[in-house]
Order: C-alpha cells, then sequence, then structure tokens
C-alpha cells in the first residue's frame, strides 16, 4: 500500500495516462492488439462454417438426402450434396478472405495512416 | 479441486506493522508497506490501494478526466470526417473517388488522417480499460522453480519479480470498491482507528448486489444498522486517527481475490467480498468476532450467506446459460429436418407427437438442474449401444424435466457425436390410442415407428410406457402393442427413451419383452441440497410472478419440511408447489412487494398437514406453557400423568425432541375407567387440533403370531397399521391392551419407537416420526389399587411395577423405549364428584342445543357419584349411571313432550327432574 499526497499523484496519474500511454499504444497494436485481432479472426471464420454449415455437409457427402436410400436416391442425392458444397465453399472462401482482409487490415492501417499523415505534412509525394 | 487449492496458499503478516502496513503514520519499510499478503501459486498478491477521504473523490476526478479525454478524442475524430465533407461537399464529392485527390498534399487530409490515428487509439484505451491489468489473473499452474509458501518471508519479496506481485486492489469492480470504501468512511465516522470486517458487514445494506443478500436472509435493515451502530459504539475501542485496514480486512480482500480466480472471473465483485466475509480463514485470534455476533443475533450463521450467495451465482449462470443457449440454438432447424437433410418428412409421427428440441428451441423449458449424473448415463447407454433407455421415477421427481433438459442440451449440440444433429420428438401415447380400436392403434405405431426408422435423425421418447401394455388386437393369443413396441426397439433402428413410475414398471414392464429391450436408469428424488439449488432457480418466476420475494429461509423451510413431513409426493415437486401457495397467500393476505419468510411457508405446510410447525407464537406459547391446565379441562385428576404427557408435548413443539423417533412414546398403566384413554384423546385434541386423528388399535385382537402379517400387510395385502399411519402421518397411535398382543408385535414396535418407521409387506417405509404412540395397558391394575388404598407412594409403584410385575410380561429393551411409563391411580371420591358434574356439564350443553336449561344441584352430583363409583370399572361405572339416571329420563320427558324450548330443567337428589316451564309467549 503506498500513501501519496495528492499533487504527487496527480503528476504520476498525467504521466501515466498522457505520456507512458500513448508511448505504450504502438507496442500494444502489434502484440496484445494483435493477438485479439487473430483471435477475432479464426472466430470470424469459425461461425461462418457453423452458419454454412459446410462441414455437416462435408461429412454427409455419400448420406442419401431425405431418406432416399436406393441407388437413384443416392445417386442424385451426391451430385445434389456435391453442388451445395461447391456453393457453400464457394461463399466461405469469400468469408475468409474478408476475415482475413480485415485482419491484414489490422496490421497495415497503422502504416497506411503515417504514411498518409507523412505524404501530406511534405515529407515526401507521389 | 478447489479444496486441494485452499491448501496452496498463506497469508503473511507484517510482524512490524500488525498487518496494516503502517506504522505511526509511516510506511511500514520491512513489509514494503503490503502490510498483509497473500502468497498463492508462487505469486504475491496483496492490496495495494490507499484510502482515506480523498480517496473516493480522487477516483472520481481520475475518472471524470479519462472521460472528458475519450469524449475529446471522440470529437476529433469525428470533425476529422467533417472537415472532409465540408471542403468536398461543393462538387458532390466527386473528387474524394479520384485517386489523384489523394496523392496530393492538403491541410484537410493530413488533419482527416491525424484525426484517424485519434480513433485508432481511442480504440486502444477503450480495450486497455478491459486490459488484463485490471482483471483477475489466471491461476497459475507451473510450480517448479517457486519458492515453497512456508520458506517466504518479507525479506523474499525484493527477489520476486514485478509481474509477480499483484495488486488486487486494481482487479475489483467499481461496486466492490466503494463498498471497501464505505467500511472506511464507516470506521471512520466511529472514530476508530481500523478498519474491520464489522465495518464492511455494516454498509452491506448500502449496495444493490450486497443488499440483495441481506434481505434474501431476511434481515430488517433499520434493525441491522441499528446493531450495528450500537455494536460499533459499545464494542470496538475508538482511538483517533486516520483509519487503516486491519489485517483481518486485508485478509479478507485477498480472499475474495483468490475466490474470483478460482471462478476464473474477469473482477471480483462484491458478492465474492461477501463470500470471503463470510469464510473467516485465519482470523487474528484475538479478536472475537464480530460479525458472527452480529449474525447469531439474527439467527444467522456463516454457512447462511454462503447459500444466499450460491443463490444468486445460480441465478447468474441461469441468465448466462440462456443468453448462451440463444446463440447456439439459433442454428438449430426450425423444421423437422437436421442440417444435413438427411430426413424425412413424418406426417404420421408429427400427428401423434410434440417435437421436444422444437419447443426447447423456442425457449419453452426451464432448465433442468442436478441431473448431471442421469444424462451421463442416458448418454454413456446412447453411445454404447442402441438400447432404449427407461427412466424409472415416481411422478414428481423431474422425468419429465430430465426429457426437456435433453432437449435442450440437444438444441445447443451438448451431445455426445451420436445424439448431434438430431431432434426429440416425444410420442403422445393418449392420442395415439384416442378414437381408434387397438388394430388401428398397432397400425398407426408401425407406421410411425417406420417414420422414425427412415428419417433417422429422431430420437424418439414414449413417457409413461406403461400405458401402451395390455392393448390386444383381436383374441388373447395375439399381439399386445407393448409387444409390437418391444419388436421394434430390440432391432436397434433408432434411439427411444421412455419413462415410467417404479409400481407400474412392476405390473406392467418387469420380466416382459419390452423391459427386454431397455436398459433401466432409476431417476431418485433429489437430495436435500439439490433440491434447494433447484428451488432457488425455479423462485424467480414465482417471485415475478407474484412479485414478492423469498428469503432464503423460506426456500430452505420448503425443502426440508415438505421433505419431512408430505410423503406422498416427491422433491422438488412438492416444495415448489408449496413455494407457489406461500407466495399466492402472502400476496393475498399483505400486499405485493413482501418478504416471504421460513414462518409464512411453515404456515403453509402446517395448514396443508395439520400440525402446528410454524415459531411458537405468544398465544400459542402460553397456551403451551399452561397446557395442564387446558388438559385438566376434559381430564379430572391424575396429575402427574397430565404432567408427562404435558411435558413431552412441550418438548416435541420446541423441535427439542430427537427427529428420529415419533413425538412422543408412552405407556399408561392402571385399571380400567380411569382416564387412559380420555387422556390419549384429548391429547390428540390439543397437539393434532382434532380429536379425531387418532387411530386406535385393540391390542387383543392381535394375539396370534400371524397377526404380524395383519399389522403390517402381506403379499398385495396392505397392513391395517402400515396403511392407516401412511394415510394419517400426523396422529396419535393408540394401542389398547398392549400386554395381549403377541411378543412379535412387540419387536415390531421396538423399531417404531426407536428409528420411527416400519417397512410394511410392499417394501414401503412408513414414517412415524409425527406421531405420539401411545399404549395402554391393565398389567398389575389390582397391585397399584391395592397399594394406594393402603396410602403407598405412587414413584414406589411405578417402580415396583416396571421393575416386577412389567418384566414377567414385556422385555426390558421394549420398556426401555418408552419416553415415560406413567400411572394411573384409582379414581377418588373427589374426582368421582368432579367427574360426574363434567359429564352432566356436557349434557347441558347438548340440552343448550335444543334451547333447554339444564342444572344439577351439589346433592344430586354427590348422589350421582356415590351410585355410580365403582372401584373395579373406576369412571365407566359413572358413564353408566349418568345414562340410565338422566339421560334415559330426560328422554322419556322430551319424547312425552313435557319439556319444551326455554324451560329449566333442574336435576334434584332422589334422581328427580324438576322442570320450571318458561312463561309462554
Amino acid at each position: 500500500m503506498v500513501r501519496e499526497n495528492l499533487s504527487s499523484r496527480l503528476i504520476k496519474f498525467v504521466f501515466s495516462e498522457f505520456v507512458a500511454d500513448i508511448l505504450y499504444w504502438p507496442v500494444w497494436w502489434y502484440t496484445t492488439g494483435l493477438k485479439a485481432a487473430f483471435a477475432r479472426m479464426q472466430d470470424t471464420i469459425h461461425q461462418g462454417n457453423e452458419e454454412l454449415a459446410l462441414s455437416i455437409w462435408l461429412k454427409n457427402i455419400f448420406k442419401p438426402m431425405f431418406g432416399q436410400y436406393d441407388w437413384q436416391g443416392r445417386i442424385i442425392s451426391f451430385f445434389m450434396r456435391l453442388a451445395q458444397i461447391i456453393f457453400r465453399l464457394v461463399i466461405f472462401l469469400f468469408w475468409i478472405i474478408i476475415s482475413l482482409v480485415v485482419f491484414l487490415f489490422w496490421l497495415i492501417l497503422p502504416l497506411i495512416l503515417l504514411s498518409q499523415v507523412f505524404l501530406n505534412l511534405g515529407f515526401y509525394s507521389l | 479441486m478447489i479444496d486441494a487449492e485452499k491448501n496452496e496458499f498463506k497469508f503473511l503478516v507484517c510482524a512490524d506493522c500488525h498487518g496494516a502496513g503502517f506504522r505511526e503514520g509511516k510506511f511500514c519499510s520491512s513489509c514494503k508497506s503490503f502490510g498483509t499478503a497473500m502468497i498463492f501459486g508462487g505469486r504475491v498478491y496483496y492490496w495495494g490501494k490507499y484510502i482515506d477521504e480523498s480517496t473516493a473523490a480522487y477516483e472520481k476526478l481520475e475518472k471524470r478526466c479519462r472521460d472528458v479525454l475519450n469524449l475529446i478524442l471522440i470529437l476529433f475524430g469525428l470533425s476529422g470526417l467533417a472537415v472532409l465533407v465540408y471542403f468536398n461537399h461543393e462538387d458532390s464529392f466527386a473528387t474524394l473517388f479520384s485517386l489523384k485527390y489523394w496523392l496530393t498534399r492538403s491541410y484537410e487530409k493530413l488533419y482527416f488522417w491525424i484525426t484517424l490515428l485519434a480513433d485508432l487509439y481511442l480504440y486502444y484505451r477503450l480495450s486497455q480499460e478491459t486490459s488484463s491489468e485490471f482483471q483477475v489473473a489466471r491461476k497459475k499452474f507451473n510450480h517448479q522453480d517457486q519458492t515453497p509458501h512456508e520458506l517466504f518471508t518479507w525479506a523474499s519479496l525484493s527477489r520476486m519479480k514485478n509481474k509477480d506481485l499483484i495488486d488486487v486492489s486494481l482487479a475489483f469492480t467499481n461496486e466492490a470498491n466503494m463498498a471497501v470504501q464505505a467500511a472506511w468512511e464507516l470506521a471512520n465516522h466511529f472514530g476508530h482507528n481500523q478498519v474491520e470486517r464489522i465495518h464492511f458487514f455494516g454498509v452491506l445494506t448500502q449496495f444493490d448486489k450486497s443488499a440483495i443478500i441481506l434481505a434474501r436472509l431476511g434481515i430488517n435493515f433499520e434493525l441491522f444498522k441499528q446493531k450495528i451502530s450500537r455494536y460499533l459504539t459499545k464494542n470496538i475501542i475508538s482511538r483517533q486517527g486516520n483509519p487503516l485496514l486491519s489485517n483481518d480486512f486485508h485478509k479478507m480482500l485477498l480472499s475474495a481475490y483468490r475466490l474470483a480466480m478460482i471462478k476464473s472471473q474477469r473482477k471480483v465483485e462484491l458478492t465474492d467480498l461477501v463470500s470471503a466475509l463470510a469464510q473467516p480463514t485465519d482470523l487474528d485470534i484475538k479478536n472475537k468476532d464480530d460479525v458472527q455476533e452480529i449474525l447469531i443475533d439474527f439467527d444467522l450463521n456463516y454457512q447462511k450467506i454462503k447459500n444466499v450467495v450460491s443463490w444468486l451465482v445460480i441465478q447468474t449462470e441461469l441468465r448466462e446459460n440462456l443468453s448462451r443457449f440463444r446463440s447456439r440454438a439459433r442454428y438449430k432447424p426450425k423444421s423437422g429436418m437436421d442440417r444435413a437433410m438427411t430426413g424425412m418428412s413424418t406426417p404420421i409421427l408429427d400427428r401423434f407427437s410434440e417435437d421436444l428440441t422444437r419447443q426447447a428451441k423456442f425457449n419453452q423449458f426451464f432448465p433442468c438442474l442436478g441431473r448431471e449424473k442421469e444424462f451421463e448415463r442416458i448418454f454413456r447407454i446412447m453411445e454404447a449401444s442402441r438400447d432404449g433407455v427407461l427412466l424409472v421415477g415416481n411422478q414428481g421427481v423431474g422425468r419429465t424435466t430430465i426429457l426437456q433438459g435433453l432437449a435442450e442440451r440437444m438444441v445447443s449440440e451438448d451431445v455426445p457425436p451420436v445424439l448431434r444433429d438430431k431432434r426429440l420428438v416425444s410420442l403422445n401415447v393418449a392420442s395415439l390410442l384416442a378414437g381408434a380400436d387397438a388394430a388401428d392403434a398397432e397400425e398407426r405405431l408401425l407406421t410411425i415407428s417406420n417414420e422414425v426408422m427412415l428419417s433417422g435423425n429422431i430420437v424418439l421418447a414414449i413417457e409413461n410406457i406403461h400405458s401402451l401394455t395390455g392393448i390386444t388386437v383381436g383374441n388373447e393369443s395375439s399381439l399386445d402393442l407393448a409387444e409390437v413396441l418391444a419388436q421394434i426397439i430390440s432391432k436397434h433402428l433408432f434411439y427411444c427413451l421412455a419413462t415410467t413410475s417404479p409400481a407400474e414398471y412392476v405390473k406392467a414392464l418387469e420380466g416382459r419383452s419390452l423391459d427386454a429391450s431397455f436398459q433401466k436408469i432409476k431417476v431418485e428424488e433429489l437430495d436435500l441440497n439439490a433440491a434447494i439449488c433447484v428451488l432457488e432457480a425455479k423462485s424467480g418466476p414465482i417471485e415475478y410472478e407474484n412479485k414478492v420475494y423469498f428469503s432464503y429461509a423460506a426456500i430452505e423451510k420448503a425443502a426440508i419440511l415438505s421433505a419431512r413431513y408430505i410423503h406422498d409426493r416427491y422433491l422438488p415437486a412438492k416444495a415448489i408447489e408449496i413455494l407457489e401457495q406461500a407466495a399466492i397467500k402472502v400476496r393475498q393476505e399483505h400486499g405485493e412487494s413482501q418478504v416471504i419468510t421460513g414462518d409464512d411457508v411453515a404456515v403453509v405446510i402446517s395448514e396443508m398437514i395439520k400440525i402446528p410447525l410454524a415459531q411458537v407464537t405468544k398465544k400459542e406459547s402460553e397456551k403451551l406453557l399452561s397446557l395442564e391446565d387446558e388438559i385438566h379441562k376434559r381430564m379430572i385428576g391424575q396429575e402427574e400423568a397430565v404432567k408427562i404427557v404435558a411435558s413431552a408435548l412441550r418438548r416435541a413443539r420446541a423441535e427439542l425432541r430427537e427427529g428420529k423417533r415419533p413425538i412422543a412414546s408412552m405407556l399408561f398403566l392402571g385399571p380400567t375407567g380411569v382416564g387412559k384413554t380420555e387422556l390419549a384423546k384429548t391429547v390428540s385434541e390439543v397437539y393434532f387440533n382434532d380429536e379425531a386423528a387418532m387411530i386406535r388399535v385393540d391390542m387383543s385382537e392381535y394375539q396370534e403370531q400371524s397377526s404380524v402379517s395383519r399389522m403390517i400387510g402381506s403379499g398385495s395385502t396392505p397392513g391395517v397399521l402400515t396403511e392407516l399411519v401412511r394415510k394419517k402421518p400426523f396422529a396419535l397411535i393408540l394401542f389398547d391392551e398392549i400386554e395381549k398382543a403377541h411378543p412379535d408385535i412387540l419387536n415390531l414396535f421396538l423399531q417404531v419407537m426407536d428409528d420411527g418407521r416400519l417397512t410394511n409387506a410392499q417394501g414401503i417405509t412408513i414414517d412415524f416420526t409425527s406421531t405420539i404412540i401411545i399404549m395402554t395397558s391393565n398389567v398389575g391394575a389390582s397391585y397399584i389399587q391395592d397399594e394406594i388404598n393402603k396410602g403407598a407412594d405412587i414413584e414406589n409403584i411405578k417402580n415396583y411395577l416396571v421393575n416386577e410385575s412389567l418384566r414377567q410380561t414385556f422385555r426390558p429393551e421394549f420398556l426401555n423405549r418408552f419416553d415415560g411409563i406413567v400411572v394411573f391411580k384409582p379414581l377418588t371420591m373427589v374426582e368421582v364428584i368432579n367427574i360426574a358434574r363434567l359429564m352432566l356439564n356436557q349434557i347441558s350443553k347438548r340440552l343448550e342445543e335444543k334451547g333447554i336449561s339444564f342444572t344439577a344441584t351439589d346433592e344430586a352430583i354427590a348422589e350421582l357419584a356415590e351410585l355410580g363409583f365403582d372401584q373395579r370399572f373406576g369412571a365407566r361405572a359413572l358413564r353408566r349411571t349418568v345414562q340410565t339416571r338422566v339421560d334415559d329420563i330426560l328422554a322419556d320427558y322430551l319424547l312425552k313432550g313435557e319439556i319444551g324450548r326455554r324451560d329449566k330443567v333442574i336435576l334434584e337428589a332422589g334422581g328427580k327432574l324438576r322442570v320450571e316451564k318458561a312463561i309462554e309467549i
């Protein structure tokens, strides 16, 4: 337990809140923040699979649909499922790409912003 | 797991500053001003926040500063966008979409990009507020390179890494922090120089979450505040100075953190602090436990606080589970089709069934609690084989709830793979059989099973499967419906769950082919603790409906008392019903927003079973204390016997008796007609409020050995005694002339009087703990008579009887079981006169109903007593005399019409009746 007087506490507060905090921000962005963004991407992909039931369709690819156990039913089911899986796979790929882009965006966003700031400051020109 | 972890922590209290962190107003250098620390899993936890008057204000200021900064960042961020819009609105933002625009320099764009950077910074700030530094640390598991706790001293602190020194105060929620601050302020207000646990206890009424706990405990807030402030003024020596957190208070804070850590919480909640308050570990023994003193005063203890906290935890968990369930339920299809689209439509099944998973998806069921073991067994059977599962349990133990719980788990796919992506459909047996003869029903059943089989995504549930037995087509040799089902299920083509009750199982299923295709799971009644958990969970809806609140005592009483006194139904259903009734009763009698106490629940139960259970009221305690007078209103003489009986009843009512034995068991000895039966009747009326609450068994009918089976039944015939007590568990049982009973019957009574229960021939245990057992015997009657005539002391007579006469008839262990052996004296002349007066009073009462007043002169009464008194027959002879000399003559008069309404009849000496005719109107 640390007893402090008001002024020293205030100075400390201002220092931690304004100086240290801003310095720590970029570090956080590429460590803890990056980890969180990656986890978010994983969650999104997982959710996409859940929404599209892709793994369920894949697992049941040879199972006839709607209880049609005769050979005609099996063949039709297989191609129906194949079509479904391809269709869903395409959507899922888009899904993955979008979540990947969002994650990559996290990586480069500060760099884009900084480069634009420097550009507008006249450090360089294009 | 939690128990194992308990041993792994250790408190370290600085000897120099006695755990406060300060010495004479300065830092304690020996402990880095930590004062008290907790060593747990290789880390050191301490309370790092200094508290004084300005702390709260200062924290508020800091928070305000942060908020303002965030607000500025938001506005700044938005302003960039505004600037961009302002500069580009003239050409309808056309330039905004040209690449060239973004590659050239301009001040407005510079401003815009900087504001975007500010936005990122804002995002970072907001994420930081929930960062790990402000959260409860995760448990640490690798223990190899640690200093063992025992070797840890304050000196080793300097060798610790900074990340292993954890300031717990950062992880406290705002509310918890404010409560600590409030405790400090309370101590400051009373001028105490230490903040103790009691100060924290005293401020619990100020915060919502903790106030709920106190309210649930049934504490009256005003009274609580008064007691706390009186206690604080009297019992704590005030010394001026800035209050410091005492070492016990430190320990409480650290324990709360440890509890939160064990439960993997993110923050230390106020409820954790209350839990820690209720688990005083390693307290400074030189102080007495102030909090406990107050609790005892309120008839509470730490355990009850813990129970209430766990009640709140259950309710929070229910809420959290519900939101988790909702997000999972989104993926469950609404239609009967599974997600893999393997199923097919099942039109016939749909007509005769309800889809439990569909109902569960739409939240129509209440969560199933305390049945983990049963689910585990169901899953194990289903995973291992495709056998059907038969849930055998009594009505009300929760068979249907288990099915509903299974449906909920199937919706959130919280089940083994074999049950995933399937639906649970409950076959409605009643509608299956309705309007159909046996042949139709059989056809329906076959079609349905065919549908289930083909669809492949259905788990079939059949409630009360026994109702399918005994339905046959055509002549006797043809198949029973149950046999048809048995054949289908034994093919193992789909999963099937069924329910039945033990009695029906024995009657309709056991040993049949249907039984063979199922694996049984016994669904037992919930034990008391699990039942309390269920009640706690279910109390919410009842409270909401009736706008009342249950105290913990109400919940606990409902479970305990219904378990003890209601035998024909099962937990938790019976206790839930009691709670519902109590809620309605309290709302009707006292209005809304009332707290239901344990007594309210006791009143509901005692109205139901007609014996007093609620706390003794003042009126009743007066009645109990003067029970002898009450009994003597009906009983003349026998002071000693009345006294023994009255004190037994008082013991029972004050709950001092052992719970496992009958309320009282007594042996009444004495000649006939001295009031043995009369006293039994009186007791029945006084204790059970009903003279008819008496079971009378004449033991002269049970002299043979075979009479044992008459008493407890044999085969399917119920026993006389067991059946009577099963139907009327709150009764006085009077066994007349016990000496005539067969010795084997006396052996039965040994168990009844010792354990308070008896098992009948059907294997059902009958509870005798709410009965009063009275046995009468004439053994030694003539001895009593002779000795009394000789003027012997009643105590000596009793001793002789017990040691000599009774020994010849009864075994010593039998005599030992009685709470009291009461010797009834032969009646004296004075008593007989009083009895005669009592009898005449009864006649007078009866005549009063006819509008006739009846009195008797003293001489007439004395004469009657004289005539009716017989040493051998006691008061019975007197009753006969009164009958012939008074009742008979009165009857004649009445029939002849010589007595009319408003007439006055006076009985005079010589057995004459004088009639004073009323003046005619």
